[in-house]
């Protein structure tokens, strides 16, 4: 009789498509063990792509579900999950999706699963207060320079060569390379196609830089860049909370 | 009330359905007349936006039950810590009536398959759910109540019934019994054994809360195998058995559990209703 540990790991093999070990230890009766275990299996497989399809919509919507089911079930074999919460084993959906795709015309699907993955973790995110832009405004200009803004925690920048954000929206495309703000305001997901030099803007903010080092990134890409009409969006679509003198 | 039925907590509770991300913003905007809210523990470990806001509503207004689906309590891995504390952190901040999770294991080495597997029903498998179990009720400071899960397989080596210990378990650990009516008609039609045996068999005073879901047939090499799938109406066969299981644990919490497929909220709530129809012929609970 196997101990309890060599059991469930014969199961658990049985699950992952070697059945040799665990058959024995089942009952058979009116079904084969392993028809039995493959139930199991079956359910696993289930779970797992209907978890990744509630994570990732689009790239279902534009893959297909025979697609899908197939890369679900090599994702998992790849990376199974580790934890009693399935959604976490999503996130590295984008990263397997580079070397799945690499070379054939669904690549856009990887970055498109970054996109959405940058969608589930703002819908995740800690609550924050919106940004006061009345506060910010009584800030001397001369003193608003050494800010630094402080974004909301569902804050998330995607950049791809590809029309990721057509395609999460299901529209006519447009030329890439397509740059994504996505952040979260109330309850709302919200994703925004972003220039490249309010791109570069956003970037250095998230990287923690002050206003003005965060204006000449966006300066160095864009020389038409403005800051005030950049500020006054980000603020009120809702993807800042707050600013700090910087030290 | 049959002579044998324990006595009826003092406040009845009306039967009870899940909370499902679908039904978020309805829930609260139409108040549906339902007894209590039950959510997936997992659904809710988020730390900001929709999942909390809207049980933090939802929790305003009614009672709200906390069901564990992925702590894989009879698993050889050593208890998952993290998801431990995420659970009691959640039972913290909705201070549910009841917590529950179930009597099964879904992890080993590290892989978690997200699936209730069966325990092999052997006294070493017994100890070892007893002591996670006590475990996990020393972490969230809660008795918790442990399902019965459907199973599509029995194991050769096992030296007890699945209901004798589920019996034991109670005896060992002093936690209480999530009875699914449905999952005992599940696994007693695929195994071949008497469901009334299994009701029987259980502790009357364990049973804090009764859950009814639907289930699928499926023909396995000309055998039909009922599959636990949560996606359709309780079956009438199951409904029969739900009547007895009232008569022997009393008017305990019920729930109506439709996780796949999800149907319109109104669905949900008329199941509930015909829960509290035979709560009532049961037990005669005034209208």
């Amino acid at each position: 009789m196997p101990s309890l540990p060599d059991l469930q790991r014969a199961f658990a093999r049985a699950i992952d498509g070697d059945a040799g070990g665990a058959t024995g230890f089942v009952h058979g009766g009116a079904l084969d063990a392993a028809v039995r275990l493959g139930i199991y299996a079956n359910n696993v497989r289930g779970t797992f792509r209907a978890a990744l399809a509630l994570s990732y919509p689009a790239v279902l919507r534009i893959g297909g579900e025979p697609w899908f089911a197939g890369a679900a079930r090599e994702f998992r074999r790849a990376s199974p999950s580790r934890s009693g919460d399935l959604h976490p084993s999503a996130a590295g959906f984008a990263a397997f999706l580079d070397g799945e795709l690499a070379g054939t015309e669904l690549i856009a699907l990887a970055d498109l699963a970054r996109l959405e993955w940058a969608c589930e973790e703002a819908a995740v995110a800690v609550d924050a207060p919106a940004l006061d832009l009345g506060a910010l405004a009584a800030i001397p200009e001369a003193e608003q320079a050494a800010l630094a803004l402080t974004l909301h925690p569902s804050f998330r920048l995607v950049a791809s060569p590809h029309p990721v954000v057509d395609l999460w929206l299901d529209a006519p495309r447009t030329a890439g390379p397509h740059h994504a703000l996505v952040h979260r305001a109330g309850l709302e997901v919200r994703v925004r196609r972003l220039d490249a030099g309010t791109y570069a803007f956003a970037t250095a903010l998230l990287q923690g830089r002050r206003l003005d080092e965060s204006l000449d990134a966006a300066l160095g890409v864009d020389a038409a860049f403005d800051l005030g009409a950049t500020l006054s969006m980000l603020a009120q679509t809702g993807a800042l909370s707050g600013f700090e003198r910087a030290t | 009330m049959p002579a044998n039925a324990p006595a009826a907590p003092a406040a009845r509770l009306a039967a009870g359905i899940g909370l499902r991300a679908p039904h978020h913003a309805e829930v609260p905007a139409t108040a549906p007349p339902v007894g209590f809210f039950e959510i997936h523990a997992e659904n809710y470990f988020a730390a900001g936006g929709a999942a909390p806001h809207y049980l933090r509503r939802v929790r305003e207004r009614w009672p709200v039950s906390v069901h564990g689906v992925g702590l894989s309590l009879g698993s050889a891995d050593a208890i998952d810590r993290t998801h431990l504390a995420q659970l009691a952190r959640l039972v913290r901040d909705c201070d549910p009536i009841l917590v529950s999770e179930h009597a099964c294991w879904g992890r080993i080495d590290g892989t978690h398959y997200n699936d209730l597997f069966p325990l092999p029903y052997t006294g070493e498998a017994l100890r070892h759910l007893a002591s996670r179990v006590a475990d996990a009720q020393d972490a969230l400071g809660r008795r918790l109540l442990i399902e019965n899960v459907s199973s599509y397989l029995q194991f050769r080596d096992a030296e007890m019934t699945e209901w004798a210990f589920l019996a034991a378990l109670v005896d060992e650990c002093d936690c209480g019994l999530l009875l699914d009516v449905n999952n005992v008609y599940v696994s007693a039609r695929n195994h071949g054994f008497d469901p009334l045996e299994y009701l029987a068999a259980l502790p009357v005073a364990a049973v804090g809360e009764i859950h009814l879901a639907g289930h699928s047939r499926v023909a396995h090499g000309g055998r039909e195998i009922l599959i636990d799938t949560h996606g359709s109406q309780v079956c009438e066969d199951v409904w029969t058995l739900y009547a007895a299981a009232l008569h022997r644990f009393g008017d305990v919490p019920t729930l109506i559990e439709w996780d796949s497929d999800l149907p319109p909220l109104d669905v949900l709530v008329a199941e509930a209703r015909r829960a509290d129809d035979v709560r009532r012929s049961v037990h005669a609970v005034a209208a």
